[in-house]
């Protein structure tokens, strides 16, 4: 049995889905920590995964089409 | 609790579903209607996420007890209680001429156009302060404490206008307002936190010690 290659819009897709609930995620429990390192974690290791996330997703939706024969797109 | 964390954590929760969703089944994501529901989920309700949660972590870092938060911040927070109406900063905060829940941002965010970001940077500059330079208390300000933190509120008051010391000489009213003659400058209203003689001062409420629960 062999392995269907993962089509790369289906890769980015699940990076990018990752990448924004680690920073979501991030974002949830800064809000609940009540210390002043709290927005010092949202705007950095938050917002960076969020705008990693966001920019992988847009590269993936703005990338041009291609023929997806050969396991490529 | 206010609306804006209301909303915020209804996008939040919202856009952790549908990427959880699209973790579990990245598959969807290469379909047509998948990518509308990847437009949603990894970039509308994420950009909205974040600009409200900017807006909020500002608000929040307006409030006294965040600013209290910090242990270097105690003795402050306890000489608001100070039950002396010299002191300064006590009288405004037992008497509410600031508001309550924002008093310390009420006197030291700077009332210009940039006022909110100035404090926001001079904020996290105390944070890299705390981890790298160990700082002791009695603390001190940056740059001296601006007279229009104070005007803001009393220029055009009365009390302040006609108040005998500040119209003692023609110049004296000039200078303040100028911002020339400090209205914490010694000899006029000088007793800010006086976090050195906290152990002998009297507090209030009666029996108010300060200690958290």
């Amino acid at each position: 049995m062999t392995d269907t290659p993962v089509p790369k819009t289906v890769r980015r897709v699940h990076i990018a889905a990752i990448l924004m609930f680690i920073g979501l995620a991030i974002e949830l429990f800064s809000l609940f920590w009540a210390h002043p390192l709290a927005f010092v974690l949202f705007a950095s290791l938050g917002m960076l995964a969020i705008l990693a996330g966001l920019l992988i997703f847009l590269s993936t939706i703005f990338s041009p089409p291609v023929n997806s024969e050969n396991g490529k797109q | 609790m206010d609306g804006m964390e209301i909303v915020l954590l209804a996008i939040l929760g919202l856009s952790l579903i549908l990427s959880a969703m699209l973790i579990v089944r990245p598959k969807m994501g290469a379909t047509r209607d998948g990518k509308i529901l990847g437009f949603v989920a990894l970039f509308m309700l994420p950009l909205m996420a974040a600009t409200f949660g900017v807006q909020v972590h500002v608000e929040k870092a307006t409030r006294t007890e965040f600013c209290l938060s910090c242990h270097l911040m105690e003795a402050y927070g306890k000489s608001l209680h100070i039950d002396d109406p010299a002191h300064i900063p006590a009288v405004h905060y037992i008497n509410h001429r600031v508001p309550y829940d924002h008093a310390c941002f009420t006197c030291h965010g700077d009332y210009t156009l940039f006022g909110d970001v100035k404090a926001k940077m001079r904020g996290l500059r105390h944070i890299w302060a705390q981890y790298t330079e160990h700082p002791q208390p009695p603390l001190e300000l940056y740059v001296p404490f601006p007279n229009g933190n104070c005007l803001h509120c009393h220029l055009g008051s009365r009390r302040f206008e006609e108040g005998a010391t500040h119209n003692i000489d023609p110049d004296v009213m000039k200078q303040i307002k100028a911002d020339k003659l400090s209205c914490v400058s010694s000899g006029c209203h000088e007793t800010t936190h006086d976090t050195k003689n906290l152990d002998k001062a009297k507090f209030w409420p009666p029996g108010w010690t300060g200690d958290k629960k």
